[in-house]
Protein backbone atom coordinates (compact mmCIF):
# COMPACT_ATOMS: atom_id res chain seq x y z
CA UNK A 1 0.00 0.00 0.00
CA UNK A 2 1.57 3.48 -0.87
CA UNK A 3 0.93 6.10 1.93
CA UNK A 4 2.40 9.48 -0.02
CA UNK A 5 0.77 12.00 2.19
CA UNK A 6 0.77 12.81 6.03
CA UNK A 7 -3.00 12.09 6.32
CA UNK A 8 -3.05 8.89 4.94
CA UNK A 9 0.16 8.15 6.87
CA UNK A 10 -1.93 8.89 10.07
CA UNK A 11 -4.37 6.33 8.79
CA UNK A 12 -1.62 3.93 8.56
CA UNK A 13 -1.10 4.06 12.21
CA UNK A 14 -4.48 4.05 13.58
CA UNK A 15 -5.21 0.77 11.09
CA UNK A 16 -2.07 -1.35 11.74
CA UNK A 17 -1.29 -0.91 8.44
CA UNK A 18 2.06 -1.25 7.32
CA UNK A 19 3.32 1.47 4.09
CA UNK A 20 5.48 0.47 1.21
CA UNK A 21 6.06 3.96 0.37
CA UNK A 22 6.23 7.17 2.94
CA UNK A 23 7.35 10.89 1.64
CA UNK A 24 8.60 12.78 5.02
CA UNK A 25 10.72 15.57 4.85
CA UNK A 26 10.18 16.07 1.63
CA UNK A 27 11.86 12.70 0.75
CA UNK A 28 10.04 9.81 -0.77
CA UNK A 29 11.01 6.39 0.79
CA UNK A 30 10.61 2.12 0.11
CA UNK A 31 9.73 0.57 3.05
CA UNK A 32 9.79 -3.14 3.05
CA UNK A 33 9.20 -5.39 5.61
CA UNK A 34 10.84 -8.40 5.83
CA UNK A 35 14.06 -9.77 7.18
CA UNK A 36 17.39 -8.24 6.80
CA UNK A 37 20.07 -10.67 5.28
CA UNK A 38 23.51 -10.48 6.30
CA UNK A 39 23.09 -8.50 9.53
CA UNK A 40 26.29 -6.77 10.95
CA UNK A 41 27.47 -8.03 14.18
CA UNK A 42 26.96 -5.14 15.80
CA UNK A 43 23.99 -2.84 16.80
CA UNK A 44 24.62 0.14 14.62
CA UNK A 45 26.37 0.63 11.45
CA UNK A 46 26.77 4.20 9.55
CA UNK A 47 28.61 4.33 6.61
CA UNK A 48 28.06 5.72 3.16
CA UNK A 49 27.07 3.12 1.32
CA UNK A 50 24.47 1.76 4.46
CA UNK A 51 23.10 2.16 7.57
CA UNK A 52 22.09 -0.60 10.26
CA UNK A 53 20.23 -0.09 13.68
CA UNK A 54 19.44 -3.06 15.54
CA UNK A 55 16.57 -2.00 18.71
CA UNK A 56 16.74 -4.51 21.20
CA UNK A 57 12.98 -6.13 21.32
CA UNK A 58 11.91 -3.70 18.69
CA UNK A 59 13.25 -4.34 15.18
CA UNK A 60 16.52 -3.69 12.89
CA UNK A 61 16.63 -0.94 10.43
CA UNK A 62 18.92 -1.32 7.08
CA UNK A 63 19.13 1.77 5.19
CA UNK A 64 20.06 1.75 1.24
CA UNK A 65 20.47 5.60 0.66
CA UNK A 66 20.81 5.18 -2.46
CA UNK A 67 17.87 3.59 -3.34
CA UNK A 68 16.43 5.31 -0.56
CA UNK A 69 15.06 2.14 0.40
CA UNK A 70 14.52 1.15 4.52
CA UNK A 71 13.91 -2.53 5.34
CA UNK A 72 12.68 -3.26 8.52
CA UNK A 73 12.48 -6.28 10.13
CA UNK A 74 10.35 -6.53 13.00
CA UNK A 75 11.32 -8.94 15.78
CA UNK A 76 6.95 -10.06 15.59
CA UNK A 77 3.99 -8.97 14.39
CA UNK A 78 3.01 -7.21 18.05
CA UNK A 79 5.43 -4.64 16.99
CA UNK A 80 3.18 -2.15 15.28
CA UNK A 81 3.73 1.01 12.59
CA UNK A 82 3.85 3.39 15.34
CA UNK A 83 6.10 1.67 17.49
CA UNK A 84 8.72 1.57 14.60
CA UNK A 85 8.20 5.13 13.48
CA UNK A 86 9.70 6.45 16.77
CA UNK A 87 13.18 5.31 15.29
CA UNK A 88 12.22 5.37 11.67
CA UNK A 89 11.17 8.95 11.76
CA UNK A 90 14.37 9.50 14.57
CA UNK A 91 17.43 8.07 13.71
CA UNK A 92 16.79 6.36 10.67
CA UNK A 93 15.25 9.26 8.26
CA UNK A 94 17.97 11.60 9.99
CA UNK A 95 20.77 9.25 8.18
CA UNK A 96 18.75 9.66 4.93
CA UNK A 97 18.40 13.29 5.22
CA UNK A 98 22.52 14.03 6.47
CA UNK A 99 23.38 11.90 3.51
CA UNK A 100 21.22 13.71 1.11
CA UNK A 101 22.72 17.11 2.43
CA UNK A 102 20.44 18.67 4.48
CA UNK A 103 21.02 20.12 7.95
CA UNK A 104 19.02 17.89 10.60
CA UNK A 105 18.72 19.80 14.05
CA UNK A 106 17.68 18.12 17.42
CA UNK A 107 14.19 20.29 18.05
CA UNK A 108 10.74 21.13 17.88
CA UNK A 109 9.33 23.97 15.85
CA UNK A 110 5.96 25.84 15.45
CA UNK A 111 4.93 28.42 12.88
CA UNK A 112 4.91 31.96 14.01
CA UNK A 113 3.85 35.04 12.32
CA UNK A 114 4.91 32.92 8.83
CA UNK A 115 8.00 31.73 10.62
CA UNK A 116 9.66 28.95 12.08
CA UNK A 117 10.35 29.19 15.29
CA UNK A 118 12.40 26.42 16.62
CA UNK A 119 12.93 24.71 20.16
CA UNK A 120 16.21 23.00 20.49
CA UNK A 121 18.21 21.63 24.32
CA UNK A 122 19.05 18.18 25.54
CA UNK A 123 16.14 15.23 25.77
CA UNK A 124 14.33 15.95 28.41
CA UNK A 125 14.73 20.17 28.34
CA UNK A 126 11.05 20.93 27.26
CA UNK A 127 11.10 21.39 23.75
CA UNK A 128 8.11 18.88 22.69
CA UNK A 129 6.56 20.37 25.94
CA UNK A 130 6.97 23.68 24.77
CA UNK A 131 5.64 23.41 21.05
CA UNK A 132 2.77 21.22 22.66
CA UNK A 133 2.11 24.50 24.81
CA UNK A 134 2.15 26.86 21.94
CA UNK A 135 0.24 24.56 19.14
CA UNK A 136 -2.31 25.07 22.13
CA UNK A 137 -2.18 28.47 21.72
CA UNK A 138 -3.29 28.38 18.18
CA UNK A 139 0.32 28.16 16.56
CA UNK A 140 0.85 25.09 13.85
CA UNK A 141 3.13 22.37 14.98
CA UNK A 142 5.58 22.31 11.91
CA UNK A 143 8.00 19.44 13.52
CA UNK A 144 8.87 17.58 16.74
CA UNK A 145 12.11 16.13 17.53
CA UNK A 146 14.11 16.36 14.41
CA UNK A 147 14.18 20.27 12.58
CA UNK A 148 15.35 19.72 9.03
CA UNK A 149 16.68 22.57 7.06
CA UNK A 150 17.18 23.24 3.36
CA UNK A 151 19.12 25.82 1.77
CA UNK A 152 17.53 27.12 -0.95
CA UNK A 153 19.25 27.89 -4.40
CA UNK A 154 19.21 31.72 -3.30
CA UNK A 155 20.85 31.00 -0.42
CA UNK A 156 17.75 30.90 1.94
CA UNK A 157 17.98 28.54 4.47
CA UNK A 158 13.85 26.90 5.56
CA UNK A 159 12.44 24.48 7.52
CA UNK A 160 10.85 21.60 6.03
CA UNK A 161 7.66 19.95 8.34
CA UNK A 162 7.70 16.80 9.88
CA UNK A 163 4.91 14.68 10.98
CA UNK A 164 2.53 15.96 12.50
CA UNK A 165 3.31 14.37 15.68
CA UNK A 166 4.14 16.03 19.11
CA UNK A 167 5.97 13.41 21.55
CA UNK A 168 5.03 14.52 25.13
CA UNK A 169 5.43 13.10 28.72
CA UNK A 170 2.63 11.70 30.93
CA UNK A 171 3.22 14.82 33.14
CA UNK A 172 3.83 17.26 30.19
CA UNK A 173 -0.08 15.88 29.38
CA UNK A 174 -1.27 16.68 32.65
CA UNK A 175 0.05 19.53 32.09
CA UNK A 176 -1.07 20.42 29.28
CA UNK A 177 -4.48 19.01 30.50
CA UNK A 178 -5.16 16.31 27.97
CA UNK A 179 -5.08 12.47 29.78
CA UNK A 180 -3.24 9.78 28.14
CA UNK A 181 -6.32 7.17 27.15
CA UNK A 182 -6.63 6.41 23.69
CA UNK A 183 -3.26 7.53 22.70
CA UNK A 184 -0.78 5.63 21.68
CA UNK A 185 2.16 4.85 23.89
CA UNK A 186 5.64 5.33 22.20
CA UNK A 187 8.18 2.48 23.76
CA UNK A 188 11.05 2.65 25.40
CA UNK A 189 10.64 6.35 26.42
CA UNK A 190 8.99 6.19 29.81
CA UNK A 191 5.67 6.99 30.36
CA UNK A 192 5.99 9.50 26.89
CA UNK A 193 2.72 9.17 24.40
CA UNK A 194 2.01 10.22 20.79
CA UNK A 195 -0.71 12.38 20.25
CA UNK A 196 -2.23 13.91 16.74
CA UNK A 197 -1.90 17.25 15.96
CA UNK A 198 -4.66 18.63 13.50
CA UNK A 199 -2.35 20.57 11.00
CA UNK A 200 -0.40 19.21 7.96
CA UNK A 201 1.52 21.74 6.69
CA UNK A 202 3.59 20.73 3.78
CA UNK A 203 5.16 24.14 2.62
CA UNK A 204 9.05 25.25 3.53
CA UNK A 205 9.28 27.77 5.47
CA UNK A 206 11.94 30.78 6.11
CA UNK A 207 13.51 30.31 9.88
CA UNK A 208 12.83 33.24 12.11
CA UNK A 209 14.50 32.15 15.49
CA UNK A 210 16.26 29.37 17.88
CA UNK A 211 15.63 28.80 21.78
CA UNK A 212 17.74 26.26 23.40
CA UNK A 213 16.20 25.76 26.63
CA UNK A 214 18.25 25.04 29.58
CA UNK A 215 16.78 23.78 32.50
CA UNK A 216 18.58 25.13 35.70
CA UNK A 217 17.45 25.30 39.29
CA UNK A 218 19.13 28.43 39.98
CA UNK A 219 17.57 30.87 38.26
CA UNK A 220 14.43 32.62 39.37
CA UNK A 221 12.18 31.72 36.75
CA UNK A 222 13.50 32.37 33.45
CA UNK A 223 16.00 34.48 32.05
CA UNK A 224 17.20 34.62 28.16
CA UNK A 225 19.93 35.39 26.71
CA UNK A 226 20.50 36.79 22.84
CA UNK A 227 23.63 35.00 21.47
CA UNK A 228 26.34 36.66 18.55
CA UNK A 229 28.31 35.65 16.22
CA UNK A 230 30.66 32.84 17.13
CA UNK A 231 28.04 31.68 20.18
CA UNK A 232 25.35 31.33 17.57
CA UNK A 233 27.55 29.21 15.28
CA UNK A 234 28.24 26.79 18.74
CA UNK A 235 25.19 26.39 19.85
CA UNK A 236 23.75 25.41 16.36
CA UNK A 237 26.49 22.68 15.92
CA UNK A 238 25.67 21.76 19.66
CA UNK A 239 22.22 21.01 18.89
CA UNK A 240 22.58 18.81 15.79
CA UNK A 241 20.91 15.83 15.41
CA UNK A 242 23.19 12.75 15.89
CA UNK A 243 26.08 14.87 15.12
CA UNK A 244 28.19 11.41 15.32
CA UNK A 245 26.91 10.40 11.99
CA UNK A 246 27.97 13.30 9.99
CA UNK A 247 31.83 11.92 9.66
CA UNK A 248 31.38 9.01 8.52
CA UNK A 249 29.12 10.05 6.37
CA UNK A 250 31.86 12.65 4.82
CA UNK A 251 29.05 15.31 5.43
CA UNK A 252 31.15 17.35 8.40
CA UNK A 253 32.10 20.14 6.28
CA UNK A 254 28.54 20.74 4.53
CA UNK A 255 26.98 20.48 7.78
CA UNK A 256 29.55 23.01 9.03
CA UNK A 257 28.80 25.56 6.24
CA UNK A 258 24.76 25.10 6.70
CA UNK A 259 25.28 26.06 10.36
CA UNK A 260 27.26 28.91 9.47
CA UNK A 261 24.80 30.20 6.89
CA UNK A 262 21.99 29.84 9.08
CA UNK A 263 23.57 31.24 12.48
CA UNK A 264 23.91 34.75 9.04
CA UNK A 265 20.06 34.64 8.77
CA UNK A 266 18.08 33.98 12.30
CA UNK A 267 18.40 34.73 15.91
CA UNK A 268 19.48 32.50 18.44
CA UNK A 269 18.82 32.94 22.04
CA UNK A 270 19.45 30.67 25.08
CA UNK A 271 16.82 29.89 27.41
CA UNK A 272 17.41 29.21 31.12
CA UNK A 273 14.31 28.46 32.90
CA UNK A 274 13.14 26.68 36.79
CA UNK A 275 10.95 23.85 35.65
CA UNK A 276 7.69 24.27 38.09
CA UNK A 277 3.74 24.59 36.88
CA UNK A 278 4.84 28.55 35.54
CA UNK A 279 7.08 27.39 33.33
CA UNK A 280 5.05 27.16 30.27
CA UNK A 281 3.42 30.14 30.56
CA UNK A 282 6.45 31.90 30.83
CA UNK A 283 8.48 31.01 28.20
CA UNK A 284 5.25 31.31 25.77
CA UNK A 285 5.18 35.04 27.59
CA UNK A 286 8.76 35.30 26.61
CA UNK A 287 7.89 34.02 22.69
CA UNK A 288 5.01 36.54 22.04
CA UNK A 289 6.79 39.38 23.40
CA UNK A 290 9.77 38.56 21.05
CA UNK A 291 7.18 38.10 18.17
CA UNK A 292 5.91 41.52 19.01
CA UNK A 293 9.03 43.13 18.58
CA UNK A 294 10.08 41.67 15.81
CA UNK A 295 6.66 42.76 14.24
CA UNK B 1 58.17 27.82 21.92
CA UNK B 2 58.71 26.59 18.40
CA UNK B 3 62.07 27.50 17.15
CA UNK B 4 60.70 29.33 14.00
CA UNK B 5 62.70 30.00 10.94
CA UNK B 6 61.91 33.46 9.63
CA UNK B 7 62.55 32.93 6.50
CA UNK B 8 60.94 29.52 5.65
CA UNK B 9 57.61 29.91 3.89
CA UNK B 10 54.80 28.40 5.80
CA UNK B 11 51.56 26.98 3.87
CA UNK B 12 47.96 25.85 4.90
CA UNK B 13 46.90 22.35 5.32
CA UNK B 14 43.72 23.15 2.97
CA UNK B 15 43.13 19.60 2.76
CA UNK B 16 41.81 18.46 6.28
CA UNK B 17 40.15 21.99 7.09
CA UNK B 18 37.03 23.65 6.20
CA UNK B 19 36.63 27.21 6.65
CA UNK B 20 33.74 29.62 6.88
CA UNK B 21 33.90 33.48 7.93
CA UNK B 22 31.37 34.40 10.98
CA UNK B 23 31.16 38.21 11.70
CA UNK B 24 34.53 39.10 9.63
CA UNK B 25 36.22 35.81 12.01
CA UNK B 26 38.01 33.42 10.23
CA UNK B 27 36.14 29.69 12.01
CA UNK B 28 37.90 26.46 10.84
CA UNK B 29 36.57 22.69 11.38
CA UNK B 30 39.61 20.48 11.24
CA UNK B 31 37.70 17.34 9.67
CA UNK B 32 40.28 14.29 10.96
CA UNK B 33 39.84 16.00 14.65
CA UNK B 34 36.84 16.77 14.71
CA UNK B 35 37.57 20.38 16.47
CA UNK B 36 36.40 24.16 16.10
CA UNK B 37 38.76 26.99 15.84
CA UNK B 38 37.75 30.15 15.83
CA UNK B 39 40.71 33.24 15.11
CA UNK B 40 40.42 36.91 16.31
CA UNK B 41 40.85 39.63 13.94
CA UNK B 42 44.31 39.29 13.89
CA UNK B 43 44.42 35.78 13.64
CA UNK B 44 42.18 35.83 10.71
CA UNK B 45 44.70 38.12 8.68
CA UNK B 46 47.29 35.87 9.16
CA UNK B 47 45.17 32.76 8.40
CA UNK B 48 43.66 34.64 5.16
CA UNK B 49 47.25 35.54 4.34
CA UNK B 50 48.49 31.98 4.16
CA UNK B 51 46.08 31.59 1.25
CA UNK B 52 49.41 31.53 -0.46
CA UNK B 53 52.75 30.65 1.32
CA UNK B 54 54.74 32.89 3.10
CA UNK B 55 57.69 33.11 5.25
CA UNK B 56 57.09 34.78 8.99
CA UNK B 57 58.63 37.84 8.02
CA UNK B 58 56.49 38.02 5.73
CA UNK B 59 53.92 37.62 7.75
CA UNK B 60 54.79 40.13 10.36
CA UNK B 61 55.16 42.51 7.75
CA UNK B 62 51.57 42.13 6.92
CA UNK B 63 50.27 43.03 10.19
CA UNK B 64 52.48 46.04 10.34
CA UNK B 65 51.85 47.19 7.36
CA UNK B 66 47.70 46.77 7.71
CA UNK B 67 47.72 48.20 11.09
CA UNK B 68 50.31 50.50 11.16
CA UNK B 69 51.91 48.96 14.64
CA UNK B 70 55.79 48.29 15.24
CA UNK B 71 57.41 44.96 14.35
CA UNK B 72 57.84 44.82 18.41
CA UNK B 73 54.47 44.60 19.08
CA UNK B 74 53.06 42.13 16.97
CA UNK B 75 56.27 39.59 15.95
CA UNK B 76 55.87 37.79 19.87
CA UNK B 77 51.65 36.69 19.19
CA UNK B 78 52.66 36.38 15.84
CA UNK B 79 54.87 33.84 16.95
CA UNK B 80 52.38 32.41 19.28
CA UNK B 81 49.41 32.09 16.78
CA UNK B 82 52.10 30.00 14.44
CA UNK B 83 53.20 27.70 17.00
CA UNK B 84 49.45 27.02 17.87
CA UNK B 85 48.86 26.59 14.45
CA UNK B 86 51.73 24.56 13.53
CA UNK B 87 50.78 22.59 16.80
CA UNK B 88 47.14 21.55 15.58
CA UNK B 89 48.30 20.67 12.50
CA UNK B 90 46.99 24.19 10.65
CA UNK B 91 49.86 24.91 9.01
CA UNK B 92 53.17 23.23 7.66
CA UNK B 93 56.27 24.71 6.14
CA UNK B 94 56.70 24.15 2.23
CA UNK B 95 59.35 21.39 1.88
Amino acid sequence: MIVDSIDALTLAEVNNVLPNQITIFGLTVQLMWQPIELKPQSEYECTPEHFYLNICDVAAYWVNPQLNQIIIERVDATINYTIVSTWLFGTVMAYLLQYHGYLVLHGSAVLISQQAVIFSGDSGAGKSTTAGALVKKGYPLLTDDVVVVKTLADGTMVLIPGPPKLKLWADALTLLEHDSNGLQPVVNKRDKYQFPTDNHEVKLYPIGRFYELNPDTIVKGISCDELFGIDKLHILIKNTYRYNMLKPLNQLSIHFKSCSKLSTQINVFQIRLLRDSQSMAKIIDLVENHTAKIN
Amino acid sequence: MLEINPTKKIQRIDKDVTETEVEGSVVLLHIENGQYYNFNKTGSDLWNGLAQPLSMNELVKLIVDKYSITTDDCQKDILVWLNDAFEHKLIQFVD
